[in-house]
């Protein structure tokens, strides 16, 4: 069921899947499902279960296609429910989880985050690894929280900024300024390593 | 203008973020500051590394995710679930129209013909009237004779009682099993 490139917004395909149209679907599958993917596999360090996790994502968004709230821009709703459906997934895992919470740097609420242990590498993931660039990757993975879901929504959900405000419910400065401190702090590291 | 702040842009622009008038202002600054020079370097080669950093997506993904999704209990209330329908009820007004309008044709416009057309419309009109008035009094007379049974002893109250609540009990239970056939199943995959 090949999807055709489609001109139209996320918002009008939505519309057109709710008026019978199941082929939007598949053009927003379509249009997603690479920074999905990657978004997902930088959670949970699994290529399988980041696709696997990423269909799932994408049956949940598809059943309450209904319930979207066309004020909220698709790709906000879509990388929310992902970001919960990885937090599960890595629950389910019993991994270390502590909550931390620290209030954020920057005057937030204080709210509660987990920390969430990441688990080893698959071996198809080491062999992948090899092409890829796996210092980046360590060094995404010894930023805080705070920093690490904002760079893993930018640089591998491609968000943009407003939407990575809406997903988290931050100020579109509180964005920029953490995204800065976690660039610093990653060109530090990456500095530190080579 | 504070050197932070420009630390700030060459993020924001690294990261195709900042808007273009701010651009220009950068790029002259960065023309007289080796410092930013090198820190937008490093910035652009942390980006372009981050963007590298891609996974593919496996063959077919898109058909894998469409050829297992479940209808979902939004789709029966559509426009497409009401296709079928819609489609009986305008060949319905379609014959209707022809027939009326082969009926016309064989009238005589200049004779009296137009009066039996009328005639026929007031006729129609009678049988509404006539049909409506059936059905109310069938309903006043079904009303009666339950209150009739009813009046006649205690106990006819008491399995009128048990009556609407079994009836309510089945509505329930059907209303269920429909919700849990449409539900999806937990924890599906491919």
């Amino acid at each position: 069921m090949p999807h055709e490139p489609s001109a139209l917004t996320d918002e009008e395909l939505v519309r057109s899947v709710l008026a019978g149209d199941r082929e939007g679907f598949a053009a927003l599958v379509g249009r997603y499902q690479g920074r999905l993917v990657n978004y997902l596999h930088r959670l949970v360090r699994d290529s399988d279960e980041a696709h696997d996790l990423a269909q799932e994502v994408l049956f949940r968004v598809y059943q309450a296609l209904d319930r979207f709230d066309p004020q909220y821009r698709f790709s906000t709703w879509l990388f929310r429910v992902a970001q919960n459906a990885a937090i599960d997934v890595i629950r389910k895992r019993r991994f270390r989880i502590v909550p931390l919470g620290r209030p954020e740097a920057d005057g937030g609420d204080g709210t509660w985050e987990p920390e969430i242990a990441d688990a080893a590498p698959s071996a198809l993931d080491r062999i992948e690894g090899s092409e890829r660039d796996e210092r980046v990757r360590e060094a995404i993975a010894t930023l805080p929280w705070e920093y690490r879901e904002l760079i893993l929504l930018r640089h591998y959900g491609e968000l943009a900024y407003e939407e990575i405000a809406r997903t988290k419910g931050m100020p579109l400065g509180t964005v920029k300024n953490k995204l800065f401190r976690a660039r610093q702090l990653l060109k530090t590291a990456l500095a530190d390593g080579d | 203008m504070e050197h932070e702040t420009y630390r700030e842009w060459l993020d924001l622009a690294a990261d195709g973020a900042l808007p273009a008038a701010d651009r220009e202002l950068l790029g002259r600054h960065l023309a007289g500051c080796p410092e930013c020079r090198a820190e937008a370097e490093l910035l652009s080669g942390l980006v372009r590394r981050l963007a590298a950093d891609r996974i593919p997506v496996r063959p077919g993904f898109t058909l894998e995710v469409m050829s297992a999704l479940e209808p979902a209990p939004w789709e029966a209330r559509t426009a497409r679930a009401w296709r079928w329908p819609f489609a009986l009820l305008v060949a319905l007004g379609c014959a209707a129209a022809a027939l009326y309008g082969s009926a016309a044709a064989g009238l005589d416009p200049a004779g009296h013909s137009w009066s039996a057309l009328a005639a026929l419309a007031g006729l129609l009109r009678a049988a509404l009237v006539a049909g409506a008035g059936l059905a109310a009094a069938t309903w006043s007379g079904v009303g009666a004779a339950i209150g009739d049974w009813l009046g006649r002893s205690p106990a006819n109250w008491l399995a009128a009682g048990v009556l609407v609540v079994a009836l309510n009990a089945l509505a329930v239970r059907l209303v269920r099993r429909r919700a849990g056939a449409s539900a999806p199943p937990p924890g599906r995959r491919r």
